[in-house]
């Protein structure tokens, strides 16, 4: 499961994630991190036991968003162009046999290069 | 075995017109061969669905009380070409937004019109005594409009170049982003089902022959300008009436970090009259290649790097050097085949008839670069070529003598071999001793992602280098990235000054 952790000013020089990892025993990928001097913004993936990982966090007063569907795309203003696939860093974006621009949206991090790029503006994060 | 497009269209007219797409046509003639191919099939339906730029419609507003002479015209903010009569304008596909609404353009505005929406309309005159109106501000539909006929000066290209980038920057390009160090190839084109790629002796496809275009019926009106045939890109002109369009085959783009754009879903019947029209429509992407082009080079004449077929763009993956380098098409091969079968099916049911062109387009001549009474000026004509550099292993204190000593700020680094590693300002050495930073070497604090140039390379892509990174001087280097100048925005004011 991917989650989006925001971690607020007190916190970010904490070293949560690791803290975590220790007393839950859970492994957690850290796919995109971004941490400022106020404020620390993670996309995380846990395979197993995220509910604990979710907990933990949430324990420790920091919000936990589930990402079930990231990206979005409206399939009115998608042309099936397939542009999208070539900026994804992790391949959310397949062209399938008969040309038809399938989205994986389990695997976006949210990195938002594809929302710019889209020629139709098909595609929006609700993150 | 020969038909006429007459019988075809009777055939169409009873019902019983074989048509099929130009992606089934290879198969039918391995299938049946050449003879019994051309008895089983009358038409074969391509079609296209890409980012055409030469794109565009001329409008008729009809006459406002009293008359307006609109001399600018804005459509949605997007500014219009007015110099036709009073109340006649064309808008072009690429043509921006004024204001802050730059994702926006003529693209968007000829999609909102074939998609029934409401137009902010705004133009100004001078005035004159038979058009007395100087400003005017309405809201219009297309419906309100006498005419909104697309006239695309260049459309439905045969092929297009592959564009990949050798240089160390990402290109934004109207092919997409193209990554540095050829990490990914685009392309545009729909291969198989191009229309002029199915007919390249232009027998069936020529003025006058009716097409499909943005879900409407249209014509081919010409050949479209950089019209290429002996080198096989041939081009198209046509028109077709906005008002029975759909924005299901007009869409507008916008192209990252380039501009905007015209999605236009084009498609061409091809009437099977002999055993070579029947050999011609068996193409496949194998056997229609294009150049693969470095965008790397900015200059007019970009280095073809190799001859690549449609089949292994459409692939996903193309070998390059040894390198594995992924693709990614700029234009929708998925709408392409739905253009193909939509004109299909229009054919099969009978609302759609073949005509054969009045007149041939040409097949022969090329494509003229332009005429420049003068010659842009290369780095190399302005560059500095007396290079102060140093060794990376040096300390910074040397580098600060180096740097007072010739009098100047930008300090090229070579590593042991002669290859440019990094760069050092005065500034870099006065924010390291004001940090009181422990860093001794000019290797610790050199920027190491050095903006250069190559001494071929044109003086205006030079300026714009300088520009888009905000720096005031870049090393000029040879392919093996040794020093051969520096080039500062000084040397570049010598053009202003001469």
């Amino acid at each position: 499961m991917k989650m989006r952790i925001q971690i607020p000013a007190n916190l970010v020089r904490k070293p949560i994630v690791s803290d975590i990892v220790l007393k839950t025993n859970v492994l957690i990928n850290l796919e995109k991190v971004n941490i400022e001097a106020n404020k620390a913004d993670m996309v995380v993936d846990v395979k197993d036991r995220w509910e604990d990982v979710k907990k933990a966090f949430e324990e420790r007063g920091i919000s936990v968003d589930l990402l079930k569907e990231p990206i979005k795309r409206r399939l009115d203003r998608c042309v099936m162009c397939g542009i999208c696939s070539t900026i994804c860093p992790v391949g959310v974006f397949k062209i399938s046999d008969d040309w038809e621009v399938q989205i994986d949206s389990s695997k976006c991090i949210i990195c938002k290069n594809c929302i710019n790029l889209c020629p139709t503006e098909a595609l929006s994060v609700d993150y | 075995m020969k038909k006429s497009i007459e019988e075809i269209n009777q055939k169409i007219s009873e019902g019983c017109a074989r048509v099929v797409t130009a992606e089934e046509m290879p198969n039918i003639v391995k299938e049946l061969g050449l003879e019994d191919a051309t008895k089983e099939i009358d038409v074969v339906t391509t079609g296209t669905f890409g980012a055409m730029c030469s794109s565009g419609a001329f409008l008729n507003f009809g006459h406002s009380d009293p008359p307006i002479k609109m001399q600018r015209i804005f459509l949605n903010d997007v500014e219009a070409f007015a110099g036709i009569a009073a109340v006649d304008a064309y808008i072009g596909a690429t043509q921006q937004a004024r204001g802050p609404k730059l994702e926006y353009g003529g693209g968007h505005v000829i999609e909102d019109l074939v998609g029934g929406k409401e137009i902010e309309l705004k133009a100004e005159s001078y005035g004159t005594d038979c058009y007395p109106l100087k400003s005017l501000e309405t809201e219009i539909t297309i419906d309100d409009l006498n005419q909104a006929t697309m006239i695309n000066p260049r459309n439905g290209y045969q092929k297009y170049n592959a564009a990949t980038n050798s240089s160390d920057r990402i290109y934004y390009t109207y092919m997409g982003p193209l990554f540095p160090n050829f990490e990914n190839i685009s392309y545009s084109g729909s291969g198989i089902l191009s229309p002029l790629s199915n007919d390249p002796e232009y027998r069936t496809i020529g003025i006058g022959t009716r097409i499909f275009l943005g879900g409407a019926k249209g014509y081919v009106i010409g050949e479209g300008t950089q019209h290429d045939p002996e080198n096989g890109f041939g081009t198209l002109m046509v028109r077709g009436d906005l008002k029975e369009m759909n924005t299901n085959f007009i869409r507008g783009a916008k192209i990252y970090k380039y501009g905007i754009s015209l999605y236009v879903g084009l498609g061409i019947p091809i009437p099977i009259l002999d055993e070579n029209m029947t050999k011609a429509t068996a193409i496949e992407d194998k056997d229609i290649v294009t150049n693969l082009v470095d965008y790397g080079i900015q200059r007019r004449d970009r280095p073809k790097l190799r001859k690549i077929s449609y089949e292994e763009l459409k692939s996903g993956c193309v070998d390059l050097d040894g390198k594995e380098v992924k693709t990614f098409p700029m234009s929708s091969y998925f709408k392409a085949k739905e253009v193909a079968e939509k004109l299909k099916e229009d054919i099969i049911q009978g609302s759609f008839k073949l005509s054969l062109p009045v007149e041939p387009l040409p097949r022969y001549g090329e494509v003229k670069p332009m005429y420049q009474k003068k010659v842009n000026p290369m780095v190399k004509d302005l560059m500095s070529k007396k290079v102060v550099f140093v060794r990376e292993d040096i300390q910074i204190e040397e580098a600060a003598k180096v740097l007072i000593k010739n009098g100047i700020d930008h300090l090229p680094v070579v590593s042991e071999s002669g290859r440019l590693v990094g760069i050092i300002t005065s500034w870099d050495i006065a924010k390291s001793v004001a940090k009181g930073s422990s860093h001794k070497k000019v290797s610790d604090i050199m920027s190491k992602n050095v903006v250069c140039i190559g001494p071929d390379d044109l003086v205006d892509v030079a300026a714009r280098r300088l520009e888009q990174y905000n720096i005031s001087a870049m090393p000029v280097v040879n392919p093996n990235k040794e020093i051969v100048g520096m080039i500062s925005s000084s040397d570049l004011s010598k053009l202003v000054r001469s």
